[in-house]
């Protein structure tokens, strides 16, 4: 049992769009035999053919339902759905409606009232029989054709209307329409020259004659199909006029009128027929969204609400538009669900019938039925041929399945309602004029909603419709059989419909005899038409010598050509899925009576009949000649048209031979010489493979064809006292059984539907009841429960659940149409053996139940299942199983294979709501119709796959496809309205597409999953479009790799990613774009987001931060237990073993208050507020000022330097000391903006906080209003206490006279003087005096706030990074203000020969001595308060590598060096691993490789500088452990746009060496760094050499005592490791003779391992090229722009309420200077101050200039800002301040840029 | 919930740790953590607790057992199946020496992916020493080797390196609600199944 669930688990995965289907074929069925059991028991002679049924039946609505809801008038609204169906076959059907309307005319009078429409002719004389109607409703095989909706509403409303047999008593039949009969009638008419009619139709006529212009439009769009229905023969005429009709239909511009003309020769009855259906199809068509009543005002109903099955069928129909011509396209059709059908499943014998009266004709087609009274023998005789078919040789022809998932409700999902969208028609305004919808309402769907009254749920229960039940007797089981088979059929026939694909062949025929007729090739053979009809009708009467001058273009011939063989294609696919359809429906008829047959012989075995169901077939005999006639035709037709399509295929060719100019000159007799070349055509093969096809398919001439009817009929029934006392008894108990209902809404009860007895003949419950449940909130959940009443239980048992499905919009009220609701218990029975009443026993044989002998235990079990769900399949037929008699143990293993099933059924019910609001929103106009049904008739039938196929890939570019687009693409589409496979999606489209347009999709989602394929498929080349889900799964696999990229969940749907997280998957798809730079950007935006460089750095940190906190995530899988376990030992040793002998040391020790000890400071993390200390000592070598600023401001030439430290926002100074070697010993703090959390977590690492200390020159004057106030101030700053002294001394440089303008002024005065103006300024300013403290910026030391993190504290002297151009200072070194003029600026010129010489790569050793003394310095300690725990970086010396004799080495020569006292100590770093980025360790010397620079990049000061430009980050940030340093490659260093310092000496010394310099990566240590990393180069064998820092990019030679480096622990290159074994580990004092082995010891010693070895151990993991982008030239511009708008912004914001002015006009002056700047950091040189001084020599006439280049290098604005907010110029003040500022970005290689920014402040000198 | 989001779904995941047996020990805590992958989000709830300390009475029949009762009450929401979450449960007490805080066991589970009351038992196991040396530190100082991150035991990578031994029962009720896991796709079993057999 628990294998069979799961296989019926399993099979629950069945698709929507067969459960679609199966909802379909179950409701058709069910309809049967309700229908039938109302019916008479009149027997009908005559039928039309199933072919003409079938062709009529395409338009035959199901109108007839239309007055059943009369009994409900009020309640009652009409769907245009089945208007729309009722169009054609509401023509013959008229008695009908009459004999209907008879019976309660009143009703429906009303009814047609409510629907806006005119009354129906009540004309025709001709009597009907409403009886004999009913009595073959839904017996029609065509009826059912339409699908699983439509079927299902007009089932259900037959079923209501026969249950409820006293409201509705007549009712609903009237509209019926045999649309045989139709086609007959129709026929007759013609035929008898249309003289008959009647006057009916006129009233109709005029009633709807709306629009009279675009029906003439509409007409004069296809006049020459009017003149050839009168042209032709009848049959054609017919023919012509139906699908002329179709095509106008689908424009949506016929009127009656229209109609009228249409079929000019047609009697006033068909006109008026055809009219009055035209106005419904058009009113049909105006609710679907085309202009009419619509627009006039008119409300016209909701249509009906599309469902999920429908929105199946769509797609399904999509991938039917997939398939391929040919033989293929039968499979794919047989997947199209059933169609959005709305075929009423009426009678179709009344109206042959009435024919035959009228007329006295028949139709040479029509026969006679089999009664089938006595089914056994006659239909056993009559599908004798059938059953004895050749076993197919085709193994294709899948069935579609007709099974609904037992443990899945089939149409059991209820909508979400989109109550914000839907609306509610005010009942009364109806009919009202409304005001006109807004075109393109469509996507507003909330326009026009009023308000939100309380809502109105209406839930109408039909009835119930069982398939399996615990009481079920083997008969009525095999009677759910027979419905299943028979629906198959019935089905298959409607949609695989012979008839209409024959008249589609014959359109065409005629379409291709045009074209031929254009193309005018003369040698063509003759037209298809004129084989057909002989030549006494030439083909369409086209003057060929006229076409044939039509064509002188090549080119259009050919499209010409192509055109036609698309036709033909066509053409050829249409004949070939004719016979298939009629192959596949005699297969399905023979099952549907193999079934029947098995149904009789357990009634036989029985001998008694319980239920009502009655399978009639119909056999219409066929004359043999006939019948070859035809297929001979067919196939002369077929080969014919194979003959062209080859003949045009070859003209093609010969076509494209001559436009080679092979055939040139030789005139049209070689050509087609040519033409006969590219292939014979093998006449003989396709006619005989066209004639093996049609044996194949097709019946056996002269058998009689079969058509079936599915009808209850109660006479059938064994008479009670005739049944076994089992049976009488079971029958007891099946009366006994009540089912009722109880509905819950949101779960809770709403309402109960009072049990009702099953009828068991027609294995139904009916209820008829409806319930109104009044809400005040939307309903989230509509449920109904079925219960069962059993013996002797307290409460009834719940049968099942169906959810039930709410229509998202308001349907006012009460919905006529009910839906099946498959349902399936949760709990199986056990069809024990004494619960089967056993009828008595046959003589012959035991009575085995139907399925006896099904085979093995495979088949039982699936039997079993089968059995156990709502409707049977049919699918193991083998005749023999059939036969009665398989013997009694037979019955004994049927049994025990039937054991178990289900309560199973479906439930009819229908959801509708109302609330009190506004009119519902009608959809805009849909102006494509006319259109789109010419296109349909002038392009090749192909287009509307093709063009199909790009629609669907185009729809979902948005990412989420929803079913309101597919309906507007499926609009835009040109659909065939002749093929049959179109038929249904062009009348969904019609009546429900708009309406979806207007409201929300329903279960979007699905469909954009289901509607993959056409994107993944469809869309060709490289431009395909993802199908869904696709980013999404890209994403997931990337994030499989490397997760630490990803720090959000990936998103459900592809939709939701947002488009960083897009973007991580994007640049793998553009990368080969970025390596040749040209990556599309979005241009002519502003949007900084869209800076390419700026995005690769961002997303770059982004990622580093991720990685940091994915780092736990994964990683390398652990391989010891140490690093998973930790062991008691590891815990135990200090804790337990040590006890604190320093404490009691220190309590004994005397105590000396003088002389505090020094208290150790402890680290800990508790602490959250944290703060820096920045204990700034000294510095030395600044600057002086320039004589000319003295002069200008009248200050002393004696420099003021303080200091500015700022970190994140916050700043602290310190006072200001003079001189230029000023001691200050000041202890700044300094707030960590950074919480306790990111520092355990060691965050600060990864952020980019820099810590600025920048030096200032203070010079301050002070301003009053006379020289009284200046001075006085000036004595009272002298007289404080702090400064006295230092204010007498500096006295004398008071400057004696004034300004000229007569302000007094007084220079600076001393420290103290300076301390007490700014104190006596702060604390109140005398009145009229102000002092200007005038700032200078000289310079600054960033250091990272990362480095202090990890080091703990950094202390030393640094260099400060003092500006190339200081205006109104000079540095020492430079040259005496002597050789400037009298107003020029100080220029920094550091050692230009130096430098110089360092550019053309000679050592640098000879102007060491000047570089060194340019340097300005300062000593100062940072540190962190409380300190921090030190960061444990543990990276294995050794560690665990595969490797064995490299590994032995490596312990040798790290246990030698080890046993030194400065490696023991760790002073001295040695590291001979390092952790790659894939995690392995990795011999350092393999990343020293040789290699290739940029090619712009030659001289090694340029090197330096894009080294130095390459943005640093700590390392520790982008390892994925957190305690190793990961050495990334020089190429995952570039493409990731940062590193530490070992990354850049890499690469460094990598560019040195493909110069072919000696070069060595020298690891020590410096004041900023634990382990500093240093490039020496030097010329090859040479003694001296200069060290590079590469991060800095600064150079000292070997012997600059100055060089930051220091403890040097080892060198090395691509081929060994030196480890520096001599005393000394200062550059400067240190031995370089790499090959003394008393200073240097190396890791390889010559010998000591295999050469080949060592080259192994040292193979580089480098590429020799590193891959370069271009450097983005056209990006700079932007960044330019946007990096001087954000300083702008910056400047003017930090000031605040202060004003700030630019000044513009120096921006071409600054930056000049910034390029030669640059220039001069490329080349290493610096200008001539003259040169750069001259450009500003005009500005500084005017103004004092305070300003400075900085040059920082790219990596997000912040950082500019931050450097810039350093230089404190937004507290510049003075007399008419402006300020100056320019950019300049210089573009590198791989986005790294260079930004030079040059800000001043000027301040006037007037 | 008038608008139903159906970009992810939410697993709701409330019950109590409510016992534990571990015989041989006395004064058992309990922390536990929910382990997740990374399309996880906890909503509401929390993560991780620890239990207070609990005894077993001695004199009680069923020995060692140990009553926590304590409540988690998490809720989650995802897209994607992937990382469903896990219970990572550490169980720590005193050891034979006096010694507190020693490991006792690691336990983890899943969370049920289907609806409803399920009552799980979560066998616990503690790593032994690799080697002698630790065996015998642990004997003489009653501590027990530790994992150095709990949630390895809910991850397949780094445990073939350890050795485990089995000993304790954890005891898990949880009741699970799962809300949009159809809308994207995923099929959940019905909430209740019942077998026919």
């Amino acid at each position: 049992m628990a294998e069979r669930r799961a296989r019926r688990r399993g099979e629950q995965s069945a698709e929507s769009v067969e459960v679609a289907e199966t909802a379909g074929v179950t409701a058709v069925e069910q309809a049967a035999p309700v229908g039938g059991g109302r019916a008479s028991r009149r027997q009908q002679r005559a039928i039309p053919s199933a072919v003409a049924a079938d062709e009529a039946s395409d338009t035959a609505g199901e109108l007839s339902d239309a007055p059943g809801g009369g009994g409900r008038a009020s309640r009652r609204r009409r769907a245009p759905t089945a208007e729309t169906d009722v169009a054609i076959s509401r023509a013959p059907e008229e008695p009908h409606d009459d004999g209907a309307d008879e019976d309660s005319p009143s009703r429906a009078a009303s009814s047609r009232r409510r629907r806006a429409r005119p009354p129906p002719p009540d004309a025709l004389p001709e009597g009907a029989d409403g009886m004999e109607t009913r009595s073959d409703a839904a017996l029609s095989p065509a009826a059912g054709r339409r699908g699983a909706r439509g079927a299902r509403r007009s089932i259900f409303s037959r079923t209501r209307s026969t249950a409820a047999a006293a409201a509705a008593a007549g009712e609903g039949e009237g509209g019926a329409a045999p649309p045989d009969g139709r086609r007959a009638s129709l026929f007759a008419r013609l035929r008898r020259g249309r003289s008959d009619g009647s006057d009916a139709g006129a009233p109709a006529a005029a009633g709807d004659g709306e629009q009279p212009r675009r029906l003439l439009s509409a007409e004069s769009t296809e006049p020459g199909r009017v003149v050839q229905t009168d042209a032709r023969a009848q049959d054609e005429a017919e023919r012509e006029l139906y699908t002329n009709w179709r095509q106008l239909l689908t424009a949506g511009a016929l009127s009656e009128r229209r109609a009228s003309v249409l079929a000019p020769g047609a009697t006033p009855l068909d006109a008026a027929a055809l009219a009055r259906s035209a106005a419904r199809e058009q009113r049909a068509t105006l609710v679907a969204g085309s202009t009419g009543m619509a627009d006039e005002g008119f409300f016209v109903e909701q249509p009906p609400l599309i469902s999920e099955q429908q929105i199946s069928l769509l797609l399904a129909r999509l991938s039917a538009g997939a398939r391929a011509a040919g033989a293929g396209s039968g499979a794919a059709d047989r997947q199209a669900p059933l169609a959005a059908g709305k075929r009423g499943a009426r009678g179709a014998r009344g109206a042959p019938a009435d024919a035959r009266e009228r007329g006295g004709e028949e139709s040479a087609d029509e026969g006679a039925y089999d009664e089938a009274r006595e089914p056994a023998p006659g239909s056993a005789a009559t599908c004798t041929s059938l059953l004895s078919a050749p076993v197919l040789a085709r193994p294709a022809l899948p069935l579609p399945p007709i099974q609904p998932d037992p443990l899945r409700p089939g149409a059991g999902r209820p909508f979400f309602v989109d109550w914000a969208a839907a609306s509610t028609p005010d009942a009364a305004a109806r009919l009202t004029r409304v005001q006109p919808p807004r075109v393109g309402a469509l996507d507003a769907p909330d326009g026009g909603r009023a308000r939100h009254g309380a809502i109105e749920l209406v839930v109408h229960v039909r009835g119930l419709h069982l398939s399996d039940h615990r009481l079920f007797s083997a008969e009525m089981l095999a009677a759910a059989r027979v419905h299943a088979a028979y629906q198959t059929w019935f089905t298959h026939v409607a949609q695989r419909d012979a008839a209409k694909l024959g008249a589609r062949i014959g359109v065409l025929r005629d379409e291709c005899e045009a074209a031929e007729a254009q193309l005018g090739d003369a040698a063509r053979d003759a037209p298809p038409s004129a084989r057909r009809r002989g030549a006494a009708e030439p083909a369409a009467g086209v003057p060929e010598g006229a076409a044939l001058a039509d064509i002188d273009d090549a080119s259009r011939r050919a499209a010409r050509v192509q055109q036609l063989s698309a036709l033909y294609a066509e053409l050829l696919q249409a004949l070939a899925s004719r016979d298939e359809a009629e192959y596949e429906a005699r297969v399905l008829a023979r099952r549907a009576l193999v079934e029947w047959a098995a149904l009789k012989a357990t009634r036989a075995r029985a001998d008694c009949t319980t239920t009502s169901v009655m399978l009639r077939v119909r056999q219409t005999p066929a004359n043999a000649r006939d019948d070859e006639a035809a297929r001979a035709e067919a196939a002369e037709l077929e080969l014919l048209a194979h003959r062209r399509a080859h003949a045009l295929r070859a003209s093609l060719v010969v076509a494209a031979r001559a436009r080679d100019g092979r055939a040139d000159g030789d005139g049209v007799a070689s050509v087609r010489a040519d033409a006969m070349e590219v292939a014979a055509f093998d006449e003989r093969a396709v006619a005989s493979a066209v004639s093996a096809r049609q044996a194949f398919c097709l019946r056996p001439v002269g058998e009689a064809a079969l058509s079936l009817r599915l009808s209850h009929s109660d006479a059938v029934l064994t008479p009670v006292e005739q049944l076994s006392k089992e049976e009488r008894q079971r029958q007891r108990l099946l009366a006994a059984v009540a089912i009722g209902g109880t509905l819950r809404v949101n779960g809770h009860v709403a309402g109960t539907l009072a049990p009702r007895p099953l009828h068991a003949a027609e294995l139904r419950v009916h209820f008829g009841d409806v319930l109104v449940v009044e809400l005040a909130h939307p309903a989230q959940s509509v449920v109904l429960q079925l219960t069962e009443q059993k013996a002797f239980a307290l409460r009834p048992a719940v049968v099942g659940e169906v959810p039930l499905a709410a229509p998202a919009d308001a349907a006012a009220g009460y919905a006529s149409e009910t839906e099946p609701y498959a349902f399936c218990a949760h709990t199986t029975f056990v069809r024990a053996q004494a619960d089967i009443p056993t009828d008595p026993p046959p003589p012959s044989a035991a009575p085995p139940p139907p399925r006896a002998a099904d085979g093995g235990g495979g088949a039982d079990a699936r039997a079993a299942r089968r059995r156990s769900s709502a409707s049977a399949p049919l699918l193991a037929d083998a005749p023999s199983a059939r036969a009665p008699g398989s013997g009694g143990d037979g019955g004994t293993i049927e049994v025990a294979s039937a054991a178990v099933g289900c309560v199973s059924g479906y439930v009819e019910a229908s959801v509708a709501w109302e609330a009190v609001g506004a009119l519902p929103l009608r959809p805009g106009a849909r102006a494509d119709g006319a259109s789109r049904a010419s296109a349909a008739g002038a392009q090749p039938r192909g287009a509307s796959c093709a063009s199909g196929r790009a629609g669907a890939a185009s729809i979902t570019a948005g990412g989420l496809l929803n079913a309101a687009h597919v309906f507007n693409w499926l609009s835009a589409t040109a659909l065939d309205p002749n093929d049959p496979r179109d038929a249904r999606l062009i009348r969904t489209l019609r009546t429900t597409g708009s309406k979806l347009g207007a409201s929300r999709a329903f279960r979007a989602t699905r469909l954009e999953d289901d509607a993959a394929w056409a994107r993944a498929a469809d869309a060709p080349g490289p431009d395909r479009q993802q199908p869904a889900g696709a980013l999404r799964a890209a994403l997931l696999r990337l994030r499989s790799m490397r997760p630490a990229l990803f720090g959000a969940p990936v998103p459900a749907r592809d939709g939701l990613v947002p488009a960083e997280m897009a973007a991580l998957v994007a640049p793998a798809r553009a990368g080969a774009d970025d390596d040749e730079g040209t990556a599309p950007r979005a241009d002519g935006s502003d949007d900084f987001v869209a800076f390419s460089g700026y995005r690769k750095v961002a997303t770059f940190l982004k990622r580093v931060e991720r990685a940091r906190a994915a780092r736990a995530g994964r990683g390398r899988p652990p391989r010891a237990v140490r690093e998973v376990v930790l062991e008691p030992a590891d815990r135990t040793t200090a804790p337990v073993c040590a006890c604190n002998v320093g404490g009691l040391v220190a309590l004994f020790q005397p105590r000396r208050p003088l002389r505090p000890s020094r208290k150790p400071r402890v680290p800990d993390y508790e602490t959250t507020d944290r703060s820096l200390i920045i204990g700034i000592k000294r510095a030395g070598g600044l600057p002086v000022r320039a004589r000319s600023t003295r002069a200008a401001l009248g200050v002393s030439d004696e420099l003021r330097p303080y200091w500015l430290c700022s970190l994140g926002g916050r700043t602290v100074r310190t006072t200001s000391k003079a001189g230029t070697s000023p001691q200050w010993n000041e202890a700044l703090e300094l707030a960590l903006p950074i919480t306790s959390a990111q520092l355990e977590a060691r965050e600060l690492a990864s952020t980019s906080l820099t810590l600025y200390c920048a030096l200032f020159d203070e010079a301050v004057r002070t301003h009053g209003t006379g020289a009284d106030g200046g001075s006085g101030a000036v004595a009272a700053a002298a007289g404080s206490r702090a400064g006295a002294e230092r204010a007498g001394a500096s006295a004398r440089l008071l400057a004696p006279g004034g300004r000229p303008d007569g302000e007094g002024e007084a220079t600076d005065a001393g420290e103290a003087a300076i301390a007490t103006i700014r104190r006596s300024q702060a604390l109140r300013e005398p009145p009229g005096m102000r002092v200007d403290a005038r700032r200078y910026y000289l310079g600054t030391l960033a250091i990272p706030l990362s480095t202090i993190l990890s080091e703990g504290r950094v202390e030393g002297t640094f260099e400060i990074d003092v500006p190339p151009m200081l205006l109104g200072h000079r540095l020492p070194g430079d040259a005496d203000e002597a050789e400037q003029p009298a107003r020029g600026q100080g220029l920094r010129t550091p050692a230009r020969a130096a430098r110089r010489a360092l550019a053309i790569g000679a050592a640098a050793a000879a102007a060491a001595p000047a570089a060194a003394a340019a340097r300005a310095v300062v000593t100062l300690f940072v540190t962190i308060d409380p300190v921090l725990p030190p960061p444990t970086r543990e990276v294995a010396e050794v560690p665990d590598l595969d490797d064995a004799p490299l590994l032995a080495i490596a312990r040798t020569f790290i246990g030698a060096i080890r046993a030194l006292a400065p490696f023991a100590s760790g002073a001295r770093p040695l590291q001979l691993f390092a952790l790659s980025s894939r995690g392995e360790s990795t011999l350092v010397c393999r990343y020293v490789h040789p290699q290739a620079p940029p090619a712009e990049l030659r001289l090694v000061s340029e090197l330096m500088r894009y080294v130095r430009l390459i943005p640093f980050l700590e390392d520790v940030v982008t390892s994925v452990e957190a305690k190793a340093d990961v050495w990334t490659t020089t190429d995952e260093f570039l493409s990731m746009g940062a590193g530490d310092g070992e990354e850049h000496a890499l690469l460094l010394c990598n560019y040195l060496l493909h110069r072919g310099d000696e070069a060595y990566v020298v690891v020590g240590r410096s004041a900023l760094e634990e382990r500093a990393f240093f490039v020496l180069m030097r010329e090859t064998g040479a003694a001296e050499g200069t060290l590079f820092h590469a991060v800095r990019g600064t150079s000292y030679p070997l012997v600059d005592s100055r060089c930051p480096l220091s403890a040097v622990g080892m060198v090395f290159n691509a081929s060994n490791v030196w480890a520096n074994v001599q005393p000394a580990d200062v550059p400067s004092k240190m031995s370089w003779n790499l090959a003394d082995s008393l200073a240097w010891r190396r890791l390889f010693i010559d010998g000591s391992a295999d050469a080949d070895q060592v080259s192994r151990w040292t193979r580089s993991v480098q590429l020799s090229t590193p891959h370069y982008t271009r450097a983005a030239e056209e990006d700079k511009n932007d960044l330019e722009r946007e990096v001087e708008r954000a300083i702008r912004l910056h400047i003017e914001e930090r000031r605040g309420s202060r004003p700030t002015d630019w000044n513009n006009n120096m921006r071409r002056i600054l930056k000049t200077i910034l390029v030669r700047l640059e220039v001069d950091a490329r080349e290493g040189v610096t200008s001539k101050p003259d040169e750069l001084r001259a450009e500003l020599a005009q500005t500084l006439q005017s103004y004092a200039v305070v300003g400075f280049p900085l040059n920082v290098t790219w990596t997000d604005i912040k950082q500019v800002i931050e450097a810039v907010d350093a230089t404190d110029i937004h507290n510049s003040s003075g007399k008419e301040l402006k300020f100056a500022l320019t950019v300049h970005v210089v573009a590198y290689p791989n986005s790294i840029y260079s930004v030079w920014v040059y800000v001043a402040a000027l301040t006037s000198l007037r | 919930m008038a608008e139903v989001d159906s970009s992810r779904f939410l697993l709701m995941a409330c019950g109590q740790i409510e016992s534990a047996r571990f015989e041989g020990s006395e004064n058992l805590y309990c922390r536990y953590q929910i382990q997740h992958g990374p399309d996880w989000e906890v909503v509401h709830g929390l993560e991780q607790g620890i239990t207070q300390m609990a005894s077993s009475r001695p004199t009680s029949t069923d020995g060692a057992v140990v009553a926590w009762n304590f409540p988690v009450d998490v809720t989650l929401k995802s897209t994607n199946a992937f990382g469903w979450p896990q219970v990572v449960l550490t169980v720590y007490g005193d050891s034979a020496l006096g010694q507190a805080d020693q490991i006792q066991g690691y336990g983890s589970v899943h969370l049920p992916v289907m609806p409803g009351k399920h009552t799980l038992y979560i066998r616990t196991f503690r790593p032994i020493s690799s080697k002698w040396i630790d065996h015998l530190l642990s004997f003489f100082h009653g501590m027990r080797p530790e994992y150095k991150d709990p949630r390895l035991v809910a991850k397949g990578e780094g445990r073939e390196v350890t050795r485990v031994q089995s000993y304790g029962v954890v005891k898990l009720v949880v009741n699970v609600t799962l809300q949009g896991m159809e809308a994207l796709g995923y099929h959940t079993a019905p909430s209740a199944a019942r077998t026919v057999d």
